[in-house]
């Protein structure tokens, strides 16, 4: 449910449920996107007194949280104010970035602490748009990639690989590291297999090695563009060993599991496991090191 | 499993050290049983050793992606772009330093309008978002309208980078209208002080025979009733070997906190008089140790007071952190960190190499603001030949070091010195040995209130 989630230095505001886009591969379920719960108002209201004091790092989550802007813009100036040092990490579709009013406002806000993680399904509109079930959501987040970047704050693109792009994940680096916009970072996302992600598994699911394979070329342009890439969600026996440094243990620790083929690995230590949603509905082949 | 680790011999054991600046210190027996697998895994040294990564049990994935980060942040300027931009507004100067090295004799020239507003225009170029202009010479007052200018069209001609300026100055020329000038455009200033007054105007003698101290005071007292902090770094010739507690104390008279005790470089005014005022790396090492001595003692009765090159090593060895000084990184920061700029628009690799061209060697010029750009500079073969020059771990004899992590080597002091970039001047090489010989001293003798010190150091930067 959304509201504060308090780890440490590290707070994630989870603003909203509700969404713009409908994603066929969202980790919520339609009903869950549909109910459209948010915080709080005493979290929207009085969030920075129920936090510590030495927060370095906010995450602002949803659904999409610019849903919300009027009561989000005054809780990102009170970051600001009460958290000078701390970065802040937005998800976002970017769509509501697209509308200048709003992104005017935004970049009042913004600081180098910054960064926007916004998620590209595609190199072009028809299969971007498809996935989001939302004419006209390339255009928008790409308006936002390129107002952003004008901006002092790191942008992020995230690219979810599944059976439906995955043909076109190389043609969607390539497009990324093409565009008239500075795109400090992207990385590939494997999917967490819950909500209509889980629901939708028969046209989505491809297995984490083949995804990985077919991202190999973009992946190279990225890094030959200067752009940092990673892999986010992916365990270490899906990915070519020359791809290990790529790899960040990107999965909440509450959420990993590892399936019991992985008591055999050797290497463990250094994976970060899989989504317990994924890893229950036994779709992944993990090939565990033994020598 | 061992880690990666440097080591070499100091007094009595063994110096460990690893590339996230962490260090041990083992008898060489404990040494020995170390590199041999033989140390009890249960006991304190062992598992400190494998806190600090010099060993790990596991897979050699998981000791990966424990150091990555800490590697990361020892090495953090190469991710950044170049960031500080040396105009050398004129090379004339009022002062006659005995140790010059920005004047080799050759024609006085001013920077123009023209070549300034080029070289403004380039930098919008470096990848880099903040950038420092910094102001030298000769002595950059006595351009003062072209600092003017670069001050108040430099932010309009770059809107998208944040922009903090600096001066090199010797004060004399410091007036109320200046004072004022850069207290609202924040032009930080920083200045020479070589020891007390004796010694300040033997070094730095003014041309016209007056006391070079007295105008370096009057310009520093104009710039504090406007409310200018100054800096100042010192340079240390023959002169100053004798007396290191005098020079200490100057600073602390005047109201400095941090001292920078700088050796000679053979270079210029300094290579033509080295019999005069040289030194050898022996000499300068017992001065420095005597002055950083005298320097303990000082905060110790309550004064805080830096000296530079202690707080830039120790960021390294205490808090793994790399400071951005384009002298001790690897590669330097010679094009990819800074370049220099003269009166006529050529553009160098870095202030030394500069100098040499004001010697009439053009060695480390990368191009001109008027005829190419970054791009082309950054591309050079002379900023590649630096690059590689300078890069610790290619360097025989650098590259297991046991100070490697902590040092640099310069390849314009090497050229000008044994005439390769790449034949290590021995002198520069021995001096920082030896300050960091003389900070590991400090640090294994562990004394409470001079770790504490020192930590204070590492974070003052």
């Amino acid at each position: 449910m959304p509201g504060l989630i308090i780890d440490r230095d590290d707070v994630c505001l989870y603003v909203t449920e509700k969404c713009n886009s409908n994603c066929i591969m969202c980790p919520m379920s339609l009903d869950c996107r549909k109910r459209g719960s948010e915080m709080s108002t005493e979290e929207w209201e009085h969030f920075e007194e129920m936090i510590p004091d030495n927060v370095s790092h906010f995450t602002i989550t949803g659904g999409e949280p610019f849903l919300h802007y009027p009561k989000l813009f005054p809780i990102l100036k009170k970051i600001n104010q009460l958290y000078p040092d701390a970065e802040v990490l937005i998800l976002t579709n970017g769509r509501a970035l697209a509308i200048p009013a709003i992104m005017e406002s935004l970049s009042a806000l913004i600081t180098q602490r910054y960064c926007f993680a916004i998620p590209i399904h595609g190199s072009k509109e028809t299969i971007h748009d498809d996935i989001t079930s939302s004419p006209g959501s390339f255009r928008q987040s790409i308006i936002a990639l390129k107002h952003l970047s004008e901006t002092s704050a790191r942008t992020e693109v995230r690219i979810v690989g599944h059976l439906l792009n995955i043909e076109d994940i190389n043609d969607t680096y390539y497009m990324i590291c093409g565009l008239k916009a500075r795109i400090d970072v992207i990385n590939l996302i494997a999917m967490e297999m819950t909500g209509c992600a889980a629901r939708n598994r028969k046209k989505l699911w491809v297995n984490y090695d083949i995804l990985c394979d077919k991202a190999e070329n973009g992946i190279r342009q990225a890094i030959l563009h200067g752009i940092d890439t990673g892999l986010y969600n992916f365990p270490l026996c899906q990915v070519p060993e020359h791809l290990w440094p790529m790899i960040k243990h990107s999965i909440t620790a509450s959420k990993i599991m590892y399936p019991k083929k992985c008591e055999e690995c050797k290497k463990k230590d250094a994976c970060g496991g899989m989504f317990y949603s994924t890893c229950l509905l036994n779709l992944c082949t993990i090939k565990p090191f033994r020598g | 499993m061992l880690g990666h680790f440097y080591f070499g011999k100091f007094k009595d054991g063994i110096l460990l050290t690893g590339d996230t600046g962490r260090w041990h210190f083992l008898s060489e027996k404990d040494f020995n049983s170390f590199v041999n697998d033989s140390t009890p895994k249960d006991t304190q040294q062992y598992q400190l050793l494998e806190a600090d990564h010099f060993c790990y049990h596991g897979s050699e994935e998981a000791f990966i992606q424990e150091n990555k980060y800490d590697i990361q942040t020892a090495n953090s300027y190469l991710f950044e772009a170049t960031s500080l931009f040396i105009f050398a507004v004129t090379n004339e100067c009022n002062n006659k330093c005995i140790y010059c090295q920005a004047n080799g004799g050759g024609q006085l020239k001013k920077m123009t309008k023209e070549v300034a507003e080029a070289a403004i225009r380039q930098i919008e170029k470096t990848p880099a978002r903040v950038i420092t202009i910094e102001f030298q010479g000769g002595e950059p007052l006595m351009n003062f309208p072209i600092v003017q200018y670069i001050v108040l069209n430099a932010q309009k001609l770059l809107p998208k980078k944040e922009i903090q300026f600096t001066i090199v100055s010797n004060l004399s020329l410091i007036t109320d209208e200046i004072a004022s000038f850069f207290r609202d455009y924040k032009v930080s200033v920083s200045t020479s002080l070589d020891g007390d007054k004796k010694l300040h105007d033997y070094n730095r003698p003014a041309a016209d025979k007056t006391s070079s101290y007295e105008s370096m005071l009057k310009g520093k007292q104009i710039l504090e009733s406007y409310g200018i902090k100054t800096g100042a770094i010192q340079t240390t010739t023959a002169q100053a070997l004798s007396c290191p507690e005098t020079i200490i104390h100057s600073y602390a008279d005047l109201g400095y906190n941090q001292v920078f005790l700088r050796p000679l470089t053979r270079l210029g005014s300094a290579a033509r008089r080295w019999n005069e005022i040289g030194y050898t790396p022996t000499q300068y090492l017992a001065f420095y140790r005597k002055a950083l001595e005298e320097i303990i003692r000082i905060n110790l009765n309550g004064t805080p007071m830096v000296e530079y090159h202690a707080a830039l090593l120790l960021s390294k060895i205490m808090n793994g952190k790399a400071v951005n000084y384009m002298e001790l990184r690897s590669p330097c920061g010679a094009g990819v960190g800074q370049i220099a700029i003269t009166a006529n628009g050529n553009v160098y690799t870095c202030d030394e190499g500069r100098m040499i061209a004001e010697m009439g060697d053009e060695a480390f010029l990368l191009g001109n603001v008027f005829q190419n750009g970054y791009e082309e500079w950054m591309n050079s073969s002379c900023c590649k030949a630096v690059c590689s020059a300078s890069l610790l771990e290619t360097l025989p004899g650098c590259c297991d070091c046991v100070y490697k992590p902590y040092c640099g080597v310069c390849p314009v002091v090497n050229y000008a010195i044994n005439g390769s970039i790449t034949k290590i001047s021995k002198d520069r090489c021995a001096i920082y040995k030896g300050i960091l010989d003389v900070l590991f001293d400090y640090l294994i003798e562990g004394k409470k209130e001079i770790l504490h010190l020192f930590q204070s150091w590492s974070k003052s930067i």
